[in-house]
């Protein structure tokens, strides 16, 4: 019966071109490819972290977090909102879903801004993976990233 | 008065058991009693419930979850919806509810069905905790005390009902493992009270007797005690015995080959059914679920005596009672273990000599417990035919020690290989050894207790 979960892809594009009202204030906006294709990467997203959503509003929740972003330009837009999205359901996964969908993207938008200075790899491959390792060794101060050089050349030295 | 009974196109005997709800409407459709309309209407209706239950589950935190949380989910709910089902009195009333009434209303009432049985099971537990049998069974008493509480501990009736969270050795006389969830423990529990409780009737001494003459290392089995008390009891009916002590000899065994041996199968039944009613008065056992049991029980007992008759193997079903032997025990009491550290200095040091004559010596010199010796032999300290050297300077003593603690079983896998290793070199040191020398260390290692 799971294979019965079609999600109405027209009404999501809809839903996210509805957010062009709330971003043209930063000079931002999507055209309807865009959107068409920000819902597709959506769906792949979830299929390749295994994941399954029902009610939706994480493109809306992303966009209406990161539009204010001295980062994000009509430009790099699309196609960055495409990154986050595909970042957003890795990290859920490699957190052990213990961060919530709020968290997570306040977090994101957090180290987007300020140590990655608008550049998505160094949210992917260092801050984000950095904060889900200490989350998965269980480590309650999990956004304490600064000494994770000290723990490596700790980890090297014990090898 | 004869009564009409409705018939109804689907039968609740070919539904399964633990996806009734699934198997319930795949039939419906299959007999037409659901157009395809009204498959897709209760197929979208559960996704919207599935839905409702996955934001509960997440605290409508997150609005994803992994595919195997989502089915697990998917599979608890459907499971819920069926205990309800379950409850009502057909299939026709069943499948009208299904149609008709919201699936949440119906998952909301076989979720409070789950409670309910939840707390029968924990009562039932209770009783089987302190009515159980005094044995030596390992499977057992880990079930009794340990497993079976642990599933309680451990279920999740909202977002896991049908998931059976325990690890339950003992089998049961009949456990067809149809059920899952708080179902199956339910059904488990009342089987197992009923066997506690026709069990309590014999001694604890009559049952290990019985449990002992059928095999001498029963404590390490996983068998049915009551299967074997039963049958043993129903035995002594047959012979008019006094079945309190369970004993069956050989004479016993040939009176019945003679007597039993002719007749056809459902006489024998016949027979066997007679004498477990005349068992269940003398035992004043009279409650319906247990006779039924009883004669589910005799069913397949009928089989298997019927195959020893034939064979002329009757001591394979009614089993002589074997009495504990009395050996004389040697207690040994181990010397003192020696510290981590130290241990961890000495392993070292063995491990650098070149000579496995320096190996020994150190060992010699620096190991005085049982325990150690087995550590540094267990410690990737000996290596090919070091072992033998080892053992060829041990005492016989020491040795018969050492063969004491090797297991039945030498390929269990439940050992490490470091402990196979020891094993299998130990094994094979006394195999090349004189055979008197041997017997010796054997009957010594069988004499020895440890403290």
């Amino acid at each position: 019966m799971l294979k019965t979960l079609n999600i109405n892809n027209k009404l999501a594009v809809s839903e996210v071109l509805k957010c062009n009202e709330y971003t043209a204030r930063f000079g931002l906006a999507l055209t309807q490819g865009e959107a068409k294709e920000l819902v597709e990467t959506r769906t792949k997203a979830l299929s390749r972290t295994g994941r399954i959503e029902f009610c939706g509003g994480i493109i809306e929740k992303i966009i209406k977090e990161f539009c204010d972003s001295h980062f994000l330009y009509q430009g790099n837009y699309a196609e960055t909102l495409n990154d986050l999205v595909e970042i957003f359901y890795y990290f859920k996964n490699e957190s052990l879903d213990s961060l919530s969908d709020d968290e997570l993207i306040t977090l994101m938008k957090k180290y987007f801004d300020l140590n990655c200075q608008g550049c998505i790899e160094l949210l992917q491959n260092r801050e984000l993976e950095a904060i889900a390792r200490n989350i998965r060794y269980g480590i309650s101060d999990y956004e304490n990233i600064s000494d994770k050089e000290d723990y490596f050349e700790g980890e090297e030295e014990n090898e | 008065m004869n009564s009409l009974d409705k018939q109804h196109l689907i039968k609740r005997e070919s539904l399964s058991k633990n996806q009734y709800f699934q198997s319930m409407v795949q039939e419906a459709h299959r007999l037409k009693l659901l157009s395809d309309a009204e498959l897709e209407d209760i197929q979208i209706r559960s996704v919207r419930l599935l839905a409702r239950q996955t934001e509960r589950y997440t605290s409508g935190d997150s609005s994803s979850v992994r595919v195997e949380i989502a089915q697990s989910i998917f599979q608890s709910t459907l499971y819920t919806i069926g205990i309800y089902l379950k409850s009502l009195p057909d299939i026709d009333m069943s499948l009208s509810e299904i149609k008709q009434t919201p699936l949440y209303e119906l998952h909301n009432k076989g979720r409070k069905l789950i409670e309910k049985k939840i707390n029968i099971a924990k009562h039932m537990l209770y009783l089987v905790q302190n009515g159980r049998i005094k044995t030596d069974n390992i499977a057992y008493n880990d079930t009794v005390q340990k497993a079976l509480s642990d599933f309680f501990s451990s279920y999740d009736p909202d977002f896991a009902a049908h998931d059976t969270p325990c690890s339950i050795d003992y089998p049961l006389n009949i456990d067809k493992m149809e059920l899952a969830g708080i179902e199956y423990i339910y059904d488990y529990l009342q089987k197992l009270y009923w066997e506690n409780k026709f069990c309590k009737k014999f001694s604890s001494h009559d049952i290990s007797c019985v449990l002992r003459g059928y095999d001498e290392k029963y404590p390490d089995l996983l068998v049915n005690i009551y299967r074997l008390v039963f049958t043993n009891a129903l035995g002594c009916t047959l012979l008019s015995k006094n079945t309190g002590e369970l004993k069956i000899d050989s004479t016993d065994r040939r009176y019945i080959q003679e007597k039993f041996e002719k007749l056809s199968q459902d006489q024998f039944y016949k027979v066997l059914e007679s004498a477990s009613i005349k068992l269940c008065k003398q035992l004043e056992f009279s409650n319906d679920f247990f006779k039924e049991y009883i004669y589910q029980t005799i069913k397949e007992i009928c089989d298997s005596l019927k195959k020893a008759l034939k064979n002329k193997q009757l001591q394979l079903v009614f089993i002589n009672s074997k009495e504990k032997d009395i050996k004389p025990i040697v207690h040994f009491m181990d010397g003192d273990k020696m510290d981590d550290e130290l241990f961890r200095k000495l392993t070292n040091e063995i491990r650098e000599c070149r000579f496995a004559t320096d190996k020994i010596l150190i060992i010699q010199r620096d190991i005085h417990s049982i325990s150690d010796l087995v550590d540094v032999l267990e410690a990737e300290c000996l290596f090919g035919n070091e072992f033998l050297e080892l053992f060829e300077s041990l005492e016989d003593n020491e040795l018969a020690m050492l063969f004491s603690l090797l297991p039945i079983n030498k390929v269990d896998s439940n050992y490490e290989e470091s402990e196979k290793k020891w094993h299998v070199k130990l094994d094979n040191y006394l195999r090349e050894i004189e055979v008197t020398r041997k017997s010796n260390i054997v009957k010594m290692a069988e004499k020895i207790e440890m403290i």
